[in-house]
């Protein structure tokens, strides 16, 4: 046995692991008190139609922030592919299908220009998706400077279809929450944590870092279109500023979602819950009444925590090394 | 033509030559070591063969075949597999997961891939004889031994040719080393090319048959091992070297201790050093690349704290919380990286000088301008600092002078004890100069120096004595006849001193 084993034991506690089940058990019994047996399955259809777009862009986000990045552009390209579905989409069921399979061929093709220019040119990821997010917000004010459009009924009825009394958003929830035991084990999966935990070992390894990176940003771009697609057939319109909210929110249930790159911790399950307890927190919001201008603080105030809080488990992961500490 | 032959092989670094002009071969079945002092080219020879640094001139032959890898991967494909120094594996994934990294196991979907990587590492442990490591363990939760084992079993995985062992013994345990030898012997009897990087005399004799010696990024001679003895192979790394630009030494020590630790410790890092520095001395600090030298450094600066240990100045306790602490007991570091640490490159000249000085020469918030310039002229006279106008950013000034700056402003808070980290590095002989006569007139006054440098010629020429540190402890402390290079080296690499 080697003598160098202390302090062994303490690597495997994650805590920020645990933090969305804990939030949304307490989320949960908060809604309980003030509105008692709001909570069943019909309440569970419902909700579920809010929770996938932010579910989907929460785990792109998770996926780009394991590799040590941020993709702000999800919030333009959620705003452009709603303007684009609500103004273009024909009303052909063939041509919806080669339509919707477009516009998540564009999500796919922004997220690789995103990755392309963070690796080719070495640009910073937020200044990048920054800039990407005000050229797909421009895009979407072109095709629609105002709130409008119309989404052909056939859309509408398929993306918000019920299987029996189970809607097709619930049972992607579920999907993507599996997907994400196999992303994990994927090749992509392991390269993902290599690159983001040891950019030089995974080079070494054989790993090819820019394409993994350029990979991720893709996936994060096309959840981001199928995002832009479910909130076109859920509000049956567009508008140019329908994704904004989603940068903050992304962000916030990547974190809450326990997602650390300093520990290699993430999951699907995680960023789905992260945004289960976004949307729960808003609704909670208006139920008790609170002012909808106070929404975004109590948003970036619960956003501050968690990040705190996983920071926190990340310094405690680290004091086994002699560093320079500032 | 050798089983592995290099001819021309030349890498420069901005004006540095790492290499030059190697011609270097090796056959199968031989154990052949390379020797050298740190930054003789070792590193950069088997980096440049591996794919993961480019050259600038020279071939590479691997069984007759010239080797066009562009990419580790191909490197390692074409049959060159290193064990590196700097350990490659990825902290948050699974041993199996590390050893199978970037490796095709017949394109499966992802959860009987991850069943089969378990299986074959599985395999792999057992094969190689490595126990007491599970494939499920997360690589950071190994020890440094451990991980060192499983970088070795991942790079035979590969089933390579060549096998590079990059001071693969320095972070292994005893009875891992002898695990080592008999793989060694193995990959030996199996006819593999094996390159053998270490710096312990005792085991590159038990380990190798040949071995390759180079100095200032040149093969200065192969040797076989059994016709060539310790003391041959010490001159030939060293060489025979130039005299010139150091100051006379004069001994100026005064008995008063100004700094004393006591037992400090960090495991990995610091093991148990305890040492005494005297007032009006400059102490060298040697040892192999990586031995504790830069934490010593930063915990006496008040960078990092030890786990345990006490640190006296002057006789009294000091709690050298941060860099701030330390400056107002009299402790100043010049710290590793110039550029990042130890100054702001965009900031100009004289904004640096003054940035430790900042509070003493504010009033009600504002500088006070007079005083300021007053410091500035000071400063600059004493080093003989070129400066076209103090208010160009640092970054104007070429490296020897970024260097003085960087003391200048140490010195502007009348340190009692200077810390230098291998401050020449990359400094021009003139300035170096400048330097060493700075540092001996400063002892003159009273002031105590602690100098780490990577050159041992330095060292000698320049301290009055030297502290060789291994694995985070002192090993020798060398003064008087005893302070020569092959003492230096010689406790560096675990030989005793004469």
């Amino acid at each position: 046995m080697d003598v160098q084993k202390r302090g062994r034991r303490f690597g495997g506690i994650n805590i920020s692991a645990l933090i969305p089940y804990f939030l949304l058990i307490v989320i949960l019994i908060i809604m309980g008190v003030y509105q008692p047996g709001v909570i069943n399955f019909n309440w569970l259809n419902r909700q579920a139609d809010s929770w996938i777009t932010l579910a989907l862009a929460g785990i792109g986000q998770t996926l780009v922030f394991m590799i040590g990045g941020t993709d702000l552009s999800v919030g333009g390209l959620i705003s452009f592919t709603n303007c684009l579905a609500a103004v273009y989409m024909p009303e052909s069921p063939l041509g919806i299908a080669a339509f919707s399979l477009g516009i998540i061929l564009i999500g796919a093709i922004a997220g690789m220009f995103n990755g392309l220019i963070i690796v080719k040119f070495r640009l910073q990821p937020f200044i990048a998706t920054l800039t990407t997010w005000a050229i797909w917000s421009g895009a979407a004010l072109c095709i629609l400077s105002v709130d409008g459009g119309d989404v052909p009924k056939a859309f509408t009825g398929a993306l918000l279809h019920k299987f029996g009394s189970v809607k097709v958003s619930l049972i992607l929830l579920i999907l993507l929450g599996i997907a994400g035991v196999f992303f994990k084990v994927s090749r992509l999966g392991i390269a993902l944590l290599a690159v983001g935990s040891n950019e030089k070992g995974a080079y070494f390894g054989g790993i090819s870092v820019a394409r993994t990176k350029i990979a991720v940003y893709m996936i994060s771009g096309t959840l981001a279109a199928c995002a832009g697609l479910f909130r076109t057939a859920q509000v049956s319109s567009g508008s140019p500023t329908a994704g904004d909210a989603f940068i903050l929110l992304s962000c916030a249930a990547a974190v809450i979602g326990g997602c650390s790159p300093a520990t290699g911790h993430y999951s699907f399950t995680g960023a789905i819950l992260g945004a289960v307890i976004m949307r729960l927190l808003t609704n909670l919001m208006v139920v008790m009444g609170v002012s909808s201008y106070m929404t975004s603080f109590l948003q970036g105030v619960i956003l501050i925590l968690s990040v705190c809080i996983s920071s926190f488990t990340v310094l405690f992961h680290n004091r086994k090394k002699m560093e320079v500490d500032v | 033509m050798a089983d592995l032959e290099i001819r021309g092989l030349s890498k420069a670094f901005g004006g540095v030559k790492a290499l030059e002009q190697v011609d270097f071969t090796a056959n199968r079945g031989e154990v052949h070591a390379l020797l050298g002092e740190n930054g003789a080219g070792k590193s950069t020879l088997i980096k440049c063969m591996g794919a993961c640094q480019s050259y600038d001139s020279g071939e590479i032959y691997l069984c007759g075949k010239k080797l066009e890898a562009a990419h580790p991967k191909q490197a390692m494909e074409a049959g060159i597999g290193i064990v590196f120094q700097e350990l490659s594996l990825i902290p948050n994934l699974s041993v199996a997961d590390n050893l199978f990294l970037g490796m095709n196991l017949g394109n499966k979907v992802s959860v009987t891939r991850r069943k089969l990587a378990r299986e074959r590492a599985a395999e792999l442990l057992k094969k190689y004889q490595v126990e007491g490591i599970s494939p499920d363990s997360r690589v950071e939760a190994l020890s440094l031994s451990e991980k060192q084992t499983i970088e070795i079993v991942k790079v035979l995985s590969r089933d390579t040719q060549v096998i590079v062992f990059d001071e693969a013994t320095s972070a292994l345990t005893a009875n891992r080393v002898e695990w080592l030898y008999q793989l060694v012997k193995r990959l030996q009897q199996e006819e593999k090319i094996i390159i053998f990087i270490s710096h312990r005399m005792g085991e590159i004799r038990r380990f190798c048959n040949v071995v390759t010696v180079f100095r200032n990024g040149r093969n200065v001679g192969t040797r076989l091992l059994n016709q060539v003895d310790n003391d041959q192979l010490v001159h030939l790394m060293l060489g025979r070297k130039i005299a010139g630009y150091y100051p006379e030494k004069v001994d100026t020590h005064r008995d008063q201790v100004v700094l004393e630790t006591r037992d400090l410790y960090f495991e990995h890092y610091l093991d148990h050093v305890s040492l005494a520095l005297r007032a009006g001395e400059v102490v060298g600090i040697g040892g192999l690349a990586g031995q504790g030298q830069n934490s010593l450094l930063l915990a006496l600066a008040g960078a990092v704290k030890p786990q345990s240990g006490q640190i006296f100045i002057e006789g009294k306790p000091a709690n050298l919380k941060n860099p701030r602490a330390a400056m107002e007991a009299g402790v100043s570091l010049v710290p590793e990286e110039r550029a990042t640490e130890g100054l702001v490159l965009e900031l100009s000249i004289a904004d640096n000088l003054l940035l430790p000085m900042i509070s003493t020469i504010t009033r009600g918030g504002l500088i006070d301008s007079r005083r300021e310039k007053e410091l500035l002229r000071h400063a600059v006279e004493s080093l003989s600092i070129k400066t076209g106008d103090m208010e160009n950013p640092v970054n104007s000034l070429s490296g020897g002078n970024q260097q003085k700056v960087v003391l200048a402003k140490l010195l502007m808070t009348h340190p009692k004890v200077l810390l230098l980290y291998d401050f020449t590095r990359g400094v021009d002989v003139g300035t170096k100069n400048t330097m060493f006569t700075l540092l001996r007139k400063l002892a003159a006054e009273g002031n105590c120096i602690l100098f780490y440098s990577t050159d041992m010629e330095e060292l000698v020429n320049v301290c009055d004595r030297v502290l060789v540190m291994d694995h985070g402890a002192v090993k020798a402390d060398l003064s008087g006849e005893q302070l020569t290079e092959e003492n230096i080296l010689k406790a560096s690499i675990g030989d005793q001193v004469a």
